[in-house]
């Protein structure tokens, strides 16, 4: 058995790993999450922080890591408790485990980026009510194993982060002229309406076209 | 009645199991909350009052903005350093609810160089708030400056009161009659010594900045002269 095991693992190089991960379930959930259902431009879900936290990419990108780590720590913490937690007061359970998470998340940004934790203001706290934190909980983590749950949640949230991120580089370009804090364009006239939350109304239906023109299929829209 | 129903627990075990769960999660999670709150507020609070005394060194000229907040990159002094500048420098005197610093140039009941204040309210939507220190005899404004994490202003409008074209045009300015906003502040005009720019399509920021300067200018003065009788 063990001899098979190092077979396996010998003759395992053969196959590229860029072929044979992507076979594997954890993968496909992964990228299904990243693009197919990716939260924010093909479910548009999550618009509040969405509108409100991306006038920098800083900004979105950090928004977009704290709903990851608050993700992934409620998936598999979910995951891991599905068995003990009695159906009828699973919702109630699933949204103290996010709390406490979200909570954990605020608290350490708070002391050890201070910066940061300011510049996304409410935003963090709000991650609670985020509804697909709660929605992988409910659809993904009450039926699978934390690691697949972990990694489910993780392909959600690195789709959040990334739509946010892209959201905030164009709104910082033509609302700052800079990029991640660095000045780009001298001189620059800023756009006040990239700046405040209807300029990324805007965007977010721009980016909800393109993503729809270059990959037609999957359904567009969810909740709020 | 003729079919007596048979009699169901209101409580049965499996209703004990879901009150026991949940119980026992919201338990553990408040209590590791609690922990991590502990972890923590040391750090939290002593960020808060670093930033605070930074500011405040800023607002007297001692610092500037770039060595003390930089962009990029560790301030010029730690947290300890500004600690001890304080402590050789700085006295913290409260009055009333209101908190102001004596700083003298070379130890504490020394010469005096400057008072400071800090002035906060609400603006907009979030918070307004300034450091400015003023000369002795409170006629003149030595410098301000503005902490730009706590600032709660829109982005792009109010929050420019973070910027250094805004505070530092308060260096100079004189605090009698009345400090007072203009839009494109004449430099050549008589009154142009009260003024300060607003800040444009930030007009309650701007006011709130103008009301509170002067409210917390004349509170400092009857303070002192209290303590001078």
């Amino acid at each position: 058995m063990a001899e098979a095991i190092q077979i396996q693992k010998a003759s395992a190089p053969a196959i590229p790993l860029t072929q044979r991960l992507p076979q594997t379930k954890g993968w496909k959930e992964l990228v299904r999450d990243i693009w197919d259902d990716n939260p924010t431009f093909r479910m548009i879900l999550a618009m509040c922080p969405t509108m409100g936290a991306t006038n920098m990419a800083i900004n979105g990108m950090a928004q977009g890591l704290a709903t990851l780590i608050a993700t992934v720590a409620s998936s598999a913490t979910v995951a891991a408790l599905r068995t003990i937690i009695p159906a009828e007061v699973r919702l109630p359970a699933y949204m103290i485990i996010i709390a406490f998470w979200v909570t954990i998340v605020d608290i350490f940004l708070r002391a050890y980026l201070p910066p940061l934790s300011a510049a996304l203001g409410p935003y963090v706290p709000l991650i609670i009510t985020n509804c697909f934190v709660l929605g992988r909980a409910e659809a993904f983590a009450s039926q699978n194993s934390p690691g697949l749950s972990a990694l489910d949640a993780l392909g959600v949230g690195l789709g959040f982060t990334m739509s946010l991120t892209l959201l905030g580089i164009v709104r910082e370009l033509l609302g700052f002229g800079s990029l991640f804090g660095i000045q780009i364009f001298s001189g620059w006239t800023p756009w006040v309406i990239m700046i405040i939350p209807a300029g990324a109304f805007l965007l977010v239906g721009l980016y909800v076209g393109i993503v729809k023109h270059f990959s037609p299929g999957g359904q567009i829209g969810g909740g709020a | 009645m003729a079919q007596q129903p048979k009699k169901k627990k209101l409580i049965g075990p499996h209703e004990w199991r879901m009150v026991i769960v949940l119980t026992a999660i919201a338990a553990i999670a408040g209590g590791l909350l609690a922990l991590v709150n502990e972890v923590t507020k040391a750090t939290i609070e002593a960020n808060a009052k670093s930033r605070l005394r930074s500011s405040i060194l800023i607002a007297a000229g001692l610092y500037t903005a770039e060595e003390l907040f930089p962009a990029e990159g560790l301030p010029k002094l730690s947290a300890a350093q500004v600690d001890q500048y304080f402590k050789e420098h700085i006295q913290e005197i409260k009055a009333d609810s209101f908190t102001y610093w004596k700083v003298y140039k070379d130890k504490i009941g020394g010469e005096l160089m400057a008072y400071v204040i800090r002035i906060a309210g609400s603006g907009f939507q979030g918070l307004v708030a300034m450091q400015v220190a003023l000369k002795p005899d409170l006629s003149e404004i030595l410098g301000a400056h503005v902490v730009p994490f706590e600032i709660g202003e829109t982005p792009g409008l109010g929050f420019r009161m973070t910027e250094e074209q805004f505070w530092s045009q308060f260096k100079g300015m004189k605090t009698e009659p009345r400090i007072e906003f203009i839009k494109f502040r004449d430099p050549n005009s008589p009154k142009a010594s009260n003024q300060f720019d607003a800040i444009t399509g930030a007009t309650y920021t701007s006011t709130t900045v103008r009301d509170l300067l002067n409210q917390t200018i004349a509170k400092l003065r009857k303070i002192i002269q209290k303590e001078q009788k």
